[in-house]
């Protein structure tokens, strides 16, 4: 149901340039991306919602390249995915350029505001590709399948991200008390 | 099997636990205010369309002459009854139509 009401939005948007259409694609989703963006960065509020609005600014110009193959979620998260990685690059180049200074200067903000929440000190112990499978599985409820054409990975690889994604978690819930409390 | 599947269960209640829905806060606005202009040519098209069918029918009905007959009509009436009848109600409903288009453009731009 949610889907035809999705398929409906963007067909409103593509064929009328109905901009109140995408207003409510944006509503139903911006916290989903957002959350999405806010574990990747470690709990990085304001760079979340600077990539956040990219995404959905990319989705907007990209719309009439949907082909409804894995349902609009998976495609805006496709997106989502692929402007973290575009960030992450730039990032790397600039640091490059700028003899590591900009990467210290990150390392910190990311330090002030990622310390707030365990969930955020949790997944900072994981690699990207290892947080990015764990934040869609368990926080966005994607299963296997849809992760990997998130990330474009094969299933395989999928699984051994989130199984390795896993272990370290759990041994990090556990060294900080969290498997003594149930 | 058991530990296995306690620690999943840890994780999954964890990860349950901190995951939060994230209030608006003005930010699909933002989003909004920041979409590039984007050109629609179905809706050019449909535009181009009627602009082109009513061309055709202004010729076809002669729209011109009848215009200039009516103009003339009304300025006969005029000159020789020396006043003007004014329907009110048909004013009225013109100005109430023009002001609802009026509303309409101006919520329209303040949207965008």
């Amino acid at each position: 149901m949610g889907q035809i009401n999705d398929i409906s939005l963007i067909a409103q948007v593509v064929t009328f340039g109905n901009k109140r259409a995408f207003d409510k694609l944006v509503c139903k989703y911006q916290s989903s991306v957002r959350r999405f963006f806010l574990n990747l960065t470690c709990g990085d509020a304001s760079l979340s919602d600077d990539l956040a609005q990219e995404t959905f600014i990319k989705a907007y110009t990209n719309l009439s390249s949907f082909k409804n193959l894995s349902g609009f979620s998976t495609w805006l998260f496709r997106i989502a995915y692929n402007q973290f990685y575009d960030y992450i690059r730039s990032r790397k180049e600039t640091s490059d350029l700028d003899a590591g200074e900009v990467d210290d200067q990150y390392k910190v903000e990311q330090t002030n505001v990622g310390r707030n929440m365990d969930v955020y000190r949790a997944l900072a112990q994981l690699k990207e590709m290892e947080r990015n499978c764990i934040t869609l599985f368990y926080m966005e409820d994607m299963t296997i399948e849809k992760i990997a054409l998130v990330t474009g990975c094969p299933t395989g690889t999928v699984k051994s991200h989130l199984s390795r994604g896993k272990e370290k978690m759990v041994a990090y819930l556990k060294q900080n008390g969290y498997g003594d409390e149930r | 099997m058991g530990m296995e599947t306690r620690d999943n269960d840890l994780l999954k209640q964890f990860m349950c636990e901190q995951k939060q829905e994230i209030p608006d806060n003005g930010f699909s606005r933002r989003v909004m205010r920041r979409l590039p202009h984007k050109e629609n040519t179905f809706a050019h098209m449909w535009a181009t369309l009627c602009i082109v069918i009513g061309v055709f029918l202004f010729i076809l009905f002669d729209v011109f002459q009848m215009i200039v007959d009516l103009v003339r009509k009304v300025f006969i009436s005029i000159v020789q009854n020396g006043s003007i009848h004014v329907n009110w109600k048909i004013v009225l409903i013109l100005f109430c139509l023009a002001s609802i288009v009026c509303i309409r453009n101006a919520w329209k731009h303040s949207e965008i």
